[in-house]
Formats: C-alpha cells, structure tokens, sequence
C-alpha cells in the first residue's frame, strides 16, 4: 500500500515537474527544492486524511502556475542588462580578432611557400593556430556543459573536479596567449617589416584580449558550476 | 484577506523575520508564514523560491543542502549578517507604517 502510495506520488511529481518545462530553462537545484515542496504539500495533505484528488489539487494549487513560476525564476536569474551586452561587444571582439588572427595564418603559409619564414613567424602561426584551437574549445567545453548539464552532481563529477577542468583551461589558455604575445612582440622588435609582426595595436589587441577574455571565461564557468545539483529522481 | 500587492509587499520582510529565529528550508518557511497570518496571507509557496532567490543574490541570506531525518535533501536558508541588519531596517519601516496608519485610523474614528 506505503509502496504504491509512494510511486503514485512519484508519479505526480515528475508529471508536474515536466510542466516546469524545458530544463534549459530552469535549474537542476531550482527543480529539486521546487519538487521537495510539491513532495511534501501533496504527503502532509494525505496524512491529514485528504483523499488523493484533493491532495494533487491542493499540492498543485500550493504551487501556483508552473509558467508563471519559471518565468519569474528566470527573471531573477538573468544577467543584468550591462553584462549581457559587455558579453555582447566581447564576443564581437573575439569573433574579429579570431578572422584577423585566421588571415595572419593563412599570410604566413603563403611566406612560408614562397620564401622561407623565421623560426619566430612559424612559431607565433602555430600558436596563433593554437589558441584559436583553445578557444573554440573553451567555448565548446561550455557550451556543452550548459545544455547538457555535465557539471552537475549527477554526472559523477564533483563541484571540486569540475572546477580543476576550467581553471586547467583557462591555464592552457593564458600561456598559450602569452606566447603568443611575446612570440609578436619578439617580431615586431627584431624584423618590423615581416607581415608576422602585428605592429604596437596588435600587441595592444592582445593584451586586451587577455585582460578582457579572462575574467569574462571566469565569469561564465562560475555561472555554469552553480548548476550542480541534479534533479530529484524519487522519494 | 490581504491584496495581492501587500502580500507581495510582505513576503520580503516577514522571510527575513522568520529566518531571523534560526535556519529553515522552503515548505516550513511557507507554513511558518501561513500559520503566524492564521491563513489571511494567501501566498502561492511557489512565489516563495524567486523571492529567496533575490535576497540570496542581494547577500542577505544564505544557503546550503541538507539531509533531512527522512533522507531526502534540503536547501536550507540563513540569514547573513547584512540579512540580520536588513531584518531589523525592515522591522523599523514596517513598524513606523502600521504606527502611522494607526494613527491615522483613530483620527478618521474621532472625526466619524
């Protein structure tokens, strides 16, 4: 009887939780402390006697509506409006400085065919290769882990892991940017007239891009870690 | 039964009260409002969750998951040290309000 009662309520719970709708939407622990209130007003109703049509209707209406409720979770949990467009402009930034930094490579191959390149050009087109390798991954490893929710409690992988993989990342990143800087400003110093050398404002887009992509990684895999509670499966 | 924009009103310094009597999660919280209105504050639980989520963002409260006694787990809620304080500002301008309303009720019932 206590069995078939609990899968009834369990039952109830993830037909309710489906109304929370799309899981991009809400978050795993928002689910799971919405879902332990459902849990808890549908079993406090039953044990004072109220049969099961009352107690559905009771948890249900406790609640309130399922649409109403996410849309003001996710009202909450926006970003404010400064920061969506600062991520805005940057992604522009990087989108650019990624095409610009494509061209020099191609440039390089096309010196590199016809007239033998320094050890530094080659060394600054294979790291600029790299770090345009980094940060599509880096994009990729966060993106993924947004939709898929791979950081959180249930995939096996704790807060503490999760967190050694993006700074091991961002790590990789910065020395590869680094390099790269030095590897221009090395160039630039010793052979100005190469097209391997980026000039002063290339070695200043870079060390914009290193004092701006930083922080903005960070900040963004500190909103994809809080995500680390998984979803209730049953009582 | 109280308005839907006084409830609204409400819910931020009457969370911050009851958790200024210890630590407590969601559904206590919402019965611990229901039973001190004696039932005239009707709150959907659900509204309850966004409302958390804002002072936690705001630094006034703080949370962590628990296991209950029955197993299952628990966010709990506490107030910060800025909730303590924000606790008490809010007691003072609620207390000044009803203070002011009622003296101005009792002027309206002598001048009536």
């Amino acid at each position: 009887m206590a069995t078939g009662r609990s899968a009834r309520i369990d039952r109830a719970l993830e037909s309710w939780r489906r109304q929370l709708g799309d899981a991009d939407t809400m978050r795993a622990d928002d689910v799971e402390e919405l879902c332990d209130h459902f849990r808890e007003v549908l079993e406090e109703r039953l044990a004072q006697g109220d049969d099961w049509r009352e107690a559905h209707a009771a948890a249900r209406a406790s609640m309130g509506d399922p649409a109403a409720l996410v849309a003001e979770l996710a009202r909450v949990r926006r970003p404010p409006r400064w920061y969506q467009r600062w991520s805005a402009a940057l992604a522009a930034y990087a989108v650019l400085h990624t095409a610009w930094i494509v061209v020099r490579v191609a440039a390089l191959s096309v010196v590199a065919y016809e007239a033998k390149p320094t050890p530094v050009e080659l060394g600054t087109g294979v790291l600029e290769a790299s770090w345009v390798s980094v940060v599509a991954g880096l994009v990729l490893v966060i993106w993924i882990a947004n939709r898929f929710r791979v950081f959180s409690a249930g995939s096996g992988l704790t807060r503490g892991s999760s967190l050694a993989v993006i700074v091991a990342v961002m790590v990789l990143g910065l020395v590869l940017l680094f390099s790269v800087l030095f590897a221009d400003y090395w160039a630039w110093w010793l052979a100005p007239g190469l097209p391997s050398s980026p000039g002063p404002w290339g070695t200043i887009s870079w060390m914009l891009l290193i004092g701006i992509a930083a922080p903005v990684a960070a900040l963004t895999a500190a909103g994809v870690f809080r995500q680390r509670t998984p979803a209730p499966r049953s009582s | 039964m109280a308005s839907k924009d006084l409830v609204a009103a409400s819910s931020r310094p009457l969370i911050l009260a009851v958790l200024r009597r210890g630590e407590s999660y969601g559904y206590a919280l919402a019965k611990e409002v229901r039973t001190l209105s004696g039932g005239e504050l009707d709150w959907s639980d659900g509204m309850l969750y966004p409302v958390m989520r804002r002072l936690e963002r705001e630094g006034l409260v703080t949370s962590r998951w628990l296991r209950s006694e029955e197993g299952r787990r628990r966010r709990y809620y506490r107030l910060t040290e800025a909730g303590v304080a924000s606790a008490s500002a809010e007691r003072r301008q609620w207390t000044l309000v009803d203070r002011t309303l009622r003296k101005a009720w009792r002027l309206a019932d002598q001048l009536g």
